[in-house]
């Protein structure tokens, strides 16, 4: 029941709200009515479809490692309790993650219905057309394990941070699933990165998924150009993000157990 | 067959860095047993408390709670604390962290709120730990520790910027308590409300005893090696003796450990 009052406690943070949905949108908004005027009005509709999905899909990823950050920085400040909590409550290290786990997603869905939201009405109004997502419950499904991911592996950065680094470091890695985000991101958009990257990778397979889910066509090997370069499985592409975020944790639930209690005052930088 | 305590510490070292906190600390806790332990700031006292818990960095020695090593203890719920930062697990209201570690230390949540009540701590329910004030934190943490009842109750400073009232309250609390205690303090003054429990002081991250605290104001701590010393302290700033009825500084005297050692020194 612990996720019920980690729901709460992240629903209220405002800076989720503000840099995970807020700034997203406006990226989305950008996109449509800004770079959307670039697009020549008489391509075919897949096109518009296409343009459409890889844009929500790399805002959506965005939100979800915005939450994932806020998520798992939120474990620095717990190291005394999670150590005393293993040790003297019934509370386990895969307990703990599990419910940050559920609480991730139903965050995370909740901020992702507002970027669909927004993604379904911008476009459609910049290119005069019905875009709506092809297939919800995919996007759903897909959300839930981008979700789990991308709290896994930030959790995974933090405990790294929390055992062996040393929390100093914290700014260096909080932006590491953001940048990794967007470096895969524009990649799978303009490049063409090589098949078995684009399926070992849980941030381009979040994104192919995504896509897929919105559009409801094949998945690109580069997004900005559609099918030319060829296409990716989407059954890969699930097995991939789904591996990962079970490895993931379960090496977090690992870290975990061993916490190192930290002083939260070791963040300082001056 | 070998005998069990409820708690065994053995020639324990804690370390941070390079610097020993505390040295071969040795202490042993039978069942119901109740102890005080007394020194001065920055003597080692909380750092004790943190290692009994393993949090704290052990590079020598053990710990063993229960006869089991703290190191690899797990969902052992017979044992709580009053350190604030042990309930820092996310950043909530009062009122859900009793509900969420009612849950985890399977007690009803009913035990923190008649206590919270009992303290006349109502009005902290809808707040969160930074909104508190220090007297306030420590009131909380006091009440996360007694609430479930456990065989081992550890006490770092419980009365540490409380009001009048609510130690005297707390005082009756521990005097009825059944369990085993530690708790640590600089205050002298208020250890006289426990005159059967054992006594132990810490200087320096030694620990030196049993006495009684029935005998505390018997107790004098003189410089330099006496005859009749009970037990030589050595500390950085020089020797020390305890001795009993004759010395330089009467512990009967003094409210509080720190002004002794200026005394003395």
């Amino acid at each position: 029941m612990l996720f019920s009052y980690f729901t709460k406690s992240l629903l209220r943070i405002k800076a989720l709200w503000g840099w995970g949905v807020l700034f997203m949108v406006f990226y989305l908004v950008l996109g449509a009515l800004v770079f959307g005027n670039e697009l020549p009005k008489n391509l075919p509709v897949y096109a518009y479809v296409s343009y459409t999905s890889s844009w929500y899909a790399l805002i959506n990823l965005y939100t979800l490692s915005s939450l994932a950050i806020s998520i798992s920085n939120s474990i620095m400040f717990a190291t005394y309790s999670l150590s005393y909590c293993f040790r003297f409550t019934r509370l386990k290290p895969m307990s703990y993650l599990l419910n940050f786990v559920l609480s991730s997603i139903i965050v995370g869905l909740t901020m992702s219905s507002a970027i669909m939201i927004s993604t379904y009405g911008l476009f459609s109004y910049q290119f005069n057309m019905n875009l709506a997502p092809a297939n919800l419950l995919f996007i759903a499904g897909t959300l839930v394990l981008s979700s789990i991911f991308m709290f896994a592996f930030s959790t995974l950065l933090v405990l790294l941070l929390i055992n062996y680094l040393g929390l100093r470091n914290q700014s260096f890695i909080s932006f590491i699933p953001l940048l990794l985000g967007f470096g895969f991101g524009f990649g799978q958009l303009y490049l063409s990165l090589p098949t078995l990257l684009l399926y070992a990778s849980p941030f381009t397979a979040a994104i192919g998924l995504l896509y897929h889910g919105y559009s409801g066509l094949s998945v690109p090997v580069t997004l900005a150009i559609g099918l030319d370069n060829g296409s990716l499985d989407v059954n890969y592409l699930i097995i991939s993000l789904a591996s990962w975020a079970a490895i993931l944790l379960l090496i977090d639930s690992y870290f975990l157990s061993r916490i190192k209690p930290r002083m939260i005052e070791e963040m300082r930088q001056i | 067959m070998q005998h069990i305590f409820m708690l065994e510490i053995k020639d324990l070292i804690v370390s941070y860095g390079r610097r020993s906190i505390l040295k071969n600390i040795r202490l042993e806790l039978e069942y119901g047993e109740k102890v005080a332990i007394i020194g001065p700031n920055g003597s080692g006292k909380s750092t004790l408390i943190k290692a009994v818990l393993g949090i704290a960095p052990i590079s020598g020695g053990y710990v063993k709670i229960f006869n089991f090593d703290v190191k690899n203890l797990k969902n052992e719920l017979r044992v709580s604390a009053n350190l604030p930062e042990l309930y820092r697990l996310f950043n909530a209201n009062i009122k859900d962290l009793f509900k969420v570690f009612s849950m985890l230390k399977e007690v009803d949540e009913a035990a923190y709120f008649n206590l919270c009540n009992y303290f006349d701590l109502d009005d902290i329910l809808d707040k969160r730990m930074h909104e508190l004030s220090a007297g306030q934190v420590k009131m909380f943490a006091n009440i996360m520790a007694l609430a479930p009842n456990p065989k081992l109750l550890l006490l770092d400073e419980p009365f540490e910027n409380v009001d009048q009232t609510k130690r005297i309250k707390l005082i009756r609390i521990l005097q009825n308590f059944k369990e085993s205690i530690i708790l640590v303090t600089h205050e002298l003054e208020i250890l006289r409300k426990f005159p059967e429990w054992n006594l132990y002081f810490v200087l320096e991250g030694q620990l030196y005893g049993p006495f009684k605290v029935s005998d505390m104001d018997d107790l004098y701590l003189s410089k330099g090696i006496k005859e009749n010393a009970l037990m030589t302290i050595q500390t950085s700033i020089g020797i020390f003796s305890i001795t009993k009825e004759i010395g330089e500084v009467a512990l009967k005297y003094a409210t509080n450990f720190n002004q002794v050692i200026e005394e003395v020194a």
